[in-house]
């Protein structure tokens, strides 16, 4: 009796609940497979500040010059100014290795761009985005702390500009015009804070001189943008602002650019958020080995506002039938001619290139000379033996510059001025003048012969990340007509390549099983009749 | 009465199991066109031009974007009135070409690819044999032939215009 009850007990589960526990479990972790972990988090910039700045007598003076704004501000921060002054939003430079050529000193001070191809010389312009006060010429005083301009970063106000082509100062009664007016410096200093897109974004989405034109993946709609064009930073999502991933300890700012940094230290990475494993697929988190995050979860970038992709400085210069400079636009409304700038193409909603990166870089260094055409304005190392590196997304900028075939140098111009007749390309539209000037301040050698050379630049993306349901699926790598890292051959990619050897000895092994199923099967069907 | 209720209920599970969705997304509709119609890469176009042999390249986007930028010896044919010039000897006449033949090479574009596929799709159903679509379109020949390219400022009335505050510094 007992024996019987065991046996219907152990038929019951064997044959109904061991079958329905496999098919629940299934289900069960089946729908969560692929589900992201969630984080949370708040953002730092939209925390009330801890004092209230209106009610600090030194702040209720009659600001008239904004030096004195710094004064008061490092009367109570003080030190601030310290830890600034060895910032590179300061100094423009750090000091770094770059294997090959060792310890180096790199940065907007002394690296030759495929833009406007370098900011020193072109101080009134450039320097505009540098953080301080009237950084004109050589003279600039990097160690007077009352240089230092505290309120283009915490200024929550939204009315505190530096003036074009004024080297870093705001507008002053004497200068101010319809598009830029004398700052509220009492208002602007009694509320600051810490800062939010606006602070960063007025320089680092117009980088390149105009929106979008650098990043391709940074620029202004992302002032105001929805969880489509960055899921970080849509207002209808995370609403998450700058610092919130770069964070700031003693003004030392995380997240270096990959395109203007040599080594892979004080970055900043998904993981640090989102965990090595944040898929809740073991397949997919494998990617992540060789696979860069971006890479995926970018898809494509410069998705409202248009990147350039290609400017040819050698047809700049051209004049209209009244000896004048002209633009021409394409059909989107992107400049596509400047008599100042030359020949663009500039498109949106790019699908990236794509490379390995080990997070190091070189860079085409002043004193360089030009060895291989084009000219890499910088190199992103890696490969796919090399453990560290990872493919990533990457925009490249292309384009055509002046060099100097004689020294085989690329050349540094003196492009603005502040009036007609100085020299200044974009002023006269001479090229020998205004690159004799550039030259010359950059006190490097020049033959007195330019003509143009073709160069590119390599942008690592990292920002415009998009919806999960907009990412790539494996289809879009793993592909044998159209892959999308079809370009990276160094490597065996399932899907995207084959071999003949590889794929007849799969099919073997396939029939081979098949072969020993059918084969045990029959056996196992014959085998009772023969041994009755 | 049971075999007309197992009848009507085995003529309902065919009927639904056969039911097509009518309503195509643009994506998948480029991707089924992709299947019978042919791409031809930037330096395809660049050595089709530069041989001998005998071809149209057809713009198919609208005026008011062919104006502002296109490869050169291209012919502006919107894709909506594409079916009604493309045979039209009128048409032809009229911008002083040779009517293509059904067996010559056509190479139709547009911006980035899709409507150009789409248009190629269409002439290969109108019995054109030999119908290429370049492969990203425009865009994709603007990056690798930057310094190939025509405009037609005239019919924008001189210098193109665009909104005054792009420009840069």
């Amino acid at each position: 009796m007992m024996k019987s009850l065991l046996e219907k007990l152990t038929t019951f589960i064997v044959v109904l609940v061991l079958p329905l526990m496999v098919i629940y479990f299934t289900v069960y972790f089946g729908l969560r497979r692929g589900e992201p972990k969630e984080i949370e988090f708040t953002s730092k910039a939209t925390l009330a500040p801890k004092v209230d700045h209106a009610e600090f007598e030194i702040l209720q003076q009659n600001f008239v010059n904004p030096k004195d704004v710094t004064a008061a501000c490092l009367s109570c921060h003080n030190k601030r100014d310290d830890e600034l002054m060895q910032s590179t939003h300061w100094r423009w430079e750090r000091e770094a290795y770059i294997p090959g050529r060792g310890n180096v000193k790199i940065g907007k001070i002394n690296l030759i761009n495929n833009f406007c191809t370098g900011a020193p010389g072109n101080n009134g312009s450039c320097m505009r985005c540098h953080i301080g006060y009237g950084w004109e010429d050589k003279s600039f005083d990097f160690e007077d702390p009352t240089n230092i301009d505290c309120l283009v970063c915490h200024d929550k106000t939204d009315t505190y500009f530096k003036q074009k082509g004024k080297a870093g100062w705001p507008a002053t009664a004497e200068t101010a015009d319809a598009e830029f007016a004398v700052p509220d410096y009492n208002y602007v200093s009694q509320h600051v804070g810490l800062p939010d897109r606006d602070n960063c974004g007025v320089c680092h989405f117009f980088g390149g001189g105009g929106n979008n034109v650098k990043h391709g993946d940074l620029e202004k709609a992302l002032f105001h943008g929805d969880k489509k064009l960055d899921v970080h930073m849509g207002e209808d999502g995370s609403n998450m602002s700058c610092i919130d991933c770069h964070e700031t300890k003693n003004h030392n700012i995380k997240g270096r650019a990959y395109s203007v940094s040599a080594e892979n230290t004080n970055r900043i990475a998904c993981e640090n958020c989102h965990t090595d494993s944040p898929h809740n697929d073991k397949v997919i988190d494998a990617h992540a080995f060789k696979v860069a995050c971006q890479t995926c979860h970018i898809p494509v970038y410069a998705k409202k506002a248009a990147t350039s992709l290609w400017w040819d400085w050698s047809v700049a210069g051209r004049k209209d039938e009244h000896g004048n400079g002209f633009k021409e636009y394409d059909s989107d409304h992107n400049y596509d001619y400047l008599s100042i700038k030359g020949h663009f193409v500039f498109d949106n909603m790019v699908k990236p290139e794509y490379y390995w990166f080990n997070g190091t870089v070189d860079h085409y260094l002043i004193d360089d000379t030009i060895s291989e055409v084009p000219v890499k304005i910088n190199t992103l190392f890696g490969n796919y033996s090399d453990t560290a590196a990872k493919i990533w997304p990457v925009k490249v900028h292309r384009g055509r510059q002046p060099y100097d075939p004689v020294n085989k140098s690329l050349l540094s111009v003196k492009l603005w001025g502040p009036e007609k007749g100085d020299g200044a390309f974009w002023n006269d539209l001479e090229w020998d003048t205004a690159i004799q000037m550039g030259m010359a301040y950059w006190e490097r050698p020049y033959s007195g012969q330019y003509d143009f050379i073709e160069t590119e630049a390599f942008w690592p993306l990292n920002h415009m990340v998009s919806e999960k349901d907009q990412v790539l699926s494996c289809v879009d790598c793993h592909d044998r007509q159209d892959s999308r890292i079809a370009s990276l051959n160094d490597f065996y990619l399932p899907g995207r390549d084959f071999n003949k050897g590889v794929d007849y000895s799969g099919f073997a092994l396939i029939f081979l099983s098949l072969f020993g199923i059918v084969g045990h099967s029959v056996l196992r069907i014959v085998a009772p009749y023969k041994f009755k | 009465m049971k075999k007309i209720l197992v009848f009507l209920l085995l003529a309902f599970v065919i009927t639904a199991c056969n039911k097509k969705s009518e309503v195509q997304t643009v994506d998948a509709m480029v991707e089924s066109a992709l299947t019978h119609v042919k791409l031809i890469e930037p330096e395809g176009l660049f050595n089709l031009m530069n041989s001998e042999e005998i071809y149209t390249l057809v713009d198919v986007r609208q005026e008011l974007e062919f104006y502002y930028g296109f490869i050169p010896g291209s012919v502006n044919i919107p894709r909506g009135s594409l079916e009604f010039k493309i045979g039209s000897q009128e048409f032809w006449d009229g911008i002083g070409l040779y009517m293509p033949e059904k067996d010559e090479k056509i190479v139709v574009y547009c911006k980035k690819g899709q409507r150009g596929i789409l248009a190629a799709e269409t002439l290969g159903k109108m019995g054109y044999t030999n119908v290429y679509a370049l492969d990203g379109g425009w865009k994709n020949w603007e990056l690798a032939y930057p310094d190939l390219y025509e405009k037609d400022l005239d019919k924008l009335g001189g210098h193109s215009s665009a909104p005054a505050s792009s420009g840069g510094c």
